[in-house]
């Protein structure tokens, strides 16, 4: 049975997701993307905008979340974060 | 009397270097630990962190010692008129050294405990360790003789042999390179222990246990510059 995804699991399932679209997707490509419900999903963006993980964009009147740099960096901080569990057995 | 045994007086110098290396890479993996716990509140993250900051801990005391005796070395070579000056100086130094030898054993058996206490995989039941531990730490405190030496040695031994089979047992199992280099270099660690239990035949073993101590923590290093650098991974953004 797999576990039930953390806090920060699901922040790294956003945060990836807009990644592998290249920095930007739809709100509603998100939501299945991570897995979420739209209530989940609007949670979890208030919490990032306000970290400045994401931001809110518009291209040609269509709504689009992007990933900033630093976004990225927590990213590639997570990454590093699980590669030190999984090497000292954590 | 408590003894405390050292290599030849032209390696000094290179010892406390290399102790001062050992420091620099048990604080770099403390750090990094702690400020993932921060992230994600693992106790486990917590630990290892507190384990690593008291082994690092140990090495500064250990140290400490070293640069006592090598000053005590030189003053003792130095000609002086003040003769009981010079003779209340070195025995200041003498506690000093013996203080922080003393401090240097009870936190580097201390970290080892608490490393080998994270548990995962664990086949050897941690309550045969705790009071083994317990009676260690008693000894240590009370006894205060030569011996502590030699149970200090054993000690660190019993604890790293465990803690490196843990990491080939999850190396077995994960397949994981970074922790077969952590088995490796804990082996190794372990052997260095062996080798400085043996420099009363030769004062050259304490400079080949030093040496090997310092490749055991070069891999812990290895693992923790692996880990950094694996973690970054290019991004990918629609504007780049």
């Amino acid at each position: 049975m797999e576990r039930k995804r953390s806090r920060l699991d699901i922040i790294n399932d956003i945060l990836v997701s807009i990644q592998e679209k290249k920095g930007e997707i739809k709100p509603t490509h998100l939501m299945y993307k991570a897995n979420l419900s739209h209530t989940q999903m609007n949670n979890y963006l208030q919490g990032l905008i306000e970290k400045n993980f994401i931001q809110r964009t518009k291209v040609k009147d269509k709504d689009f979340i992007a990933i900033t740099e630093k976004g990225h960096q927590f990213i590639q901080k997570i990454r590093e974060m699980k590669i030190f569990e999984e090497s000292f057995g954590l | 009397m408590i003894e405390i045994a050292f290599g030849p007086k032209w390696f000094y110098l290179v010892s406390i270097f290399i102790d001062l290396i050992t420091i620099l890479v048990l604080f770099s993996i403390a750090t990094v630990a702690t400020r993932y716990y921060k992230l994600n509140n693992n106790k486990n993250y917590m630990k290892l962190g507190f384990a690593f900051y008291l082994i690092a801990a140990s090495f500064l005391f250990k140290m400490v010692t070293n640069v006592t005796v090598y000053y005590e070395s030189i003053k003792a070579n130095t000609p002086t008129g003040a003769v009981i000056q010079t003779l209340e100086v070195v025995r200041s130094f003498n506690i000093l050294a013996i203080s922080s030898f003393l401090i240097f054993v009870l936190a580097n058996l201390a970290g080892l405990y608490v490393l080998y206490s994270i548990k995962r995989g664990q086949k050897i039941p941690t309550v045969f360790l705790t009071i083994y531990f317990i009676i260690v730490l008693s000894i240590v405190s009370a006894l205060y003789s030569s011996t502590l030496y030699y149970i200090f040695h054993i000690t660190s031994i019993i604890f790293l042999v465990f803690i490196a089979s843990r990491y080939f047992n999850i190396y077995s199992q994960t397949g994981n390179k970074n922790t077969k280099y952590l088995a490796y270099g804990f082996s190794i660690i372990a052997i260095s222990q062996a080798f400085f239990m043996f420099i009363a035949l030769n004062p050259l073993v304490y400079v080949i246990a030093e040496v090997v101590q310092l490749v055991g923590y070069i891999l812990l290093l290895q693992v923790l510059i692996r880990v950094l650098y694996h973690g970054k991974k290019k991004k990918q953004t629609r504007h780049n």
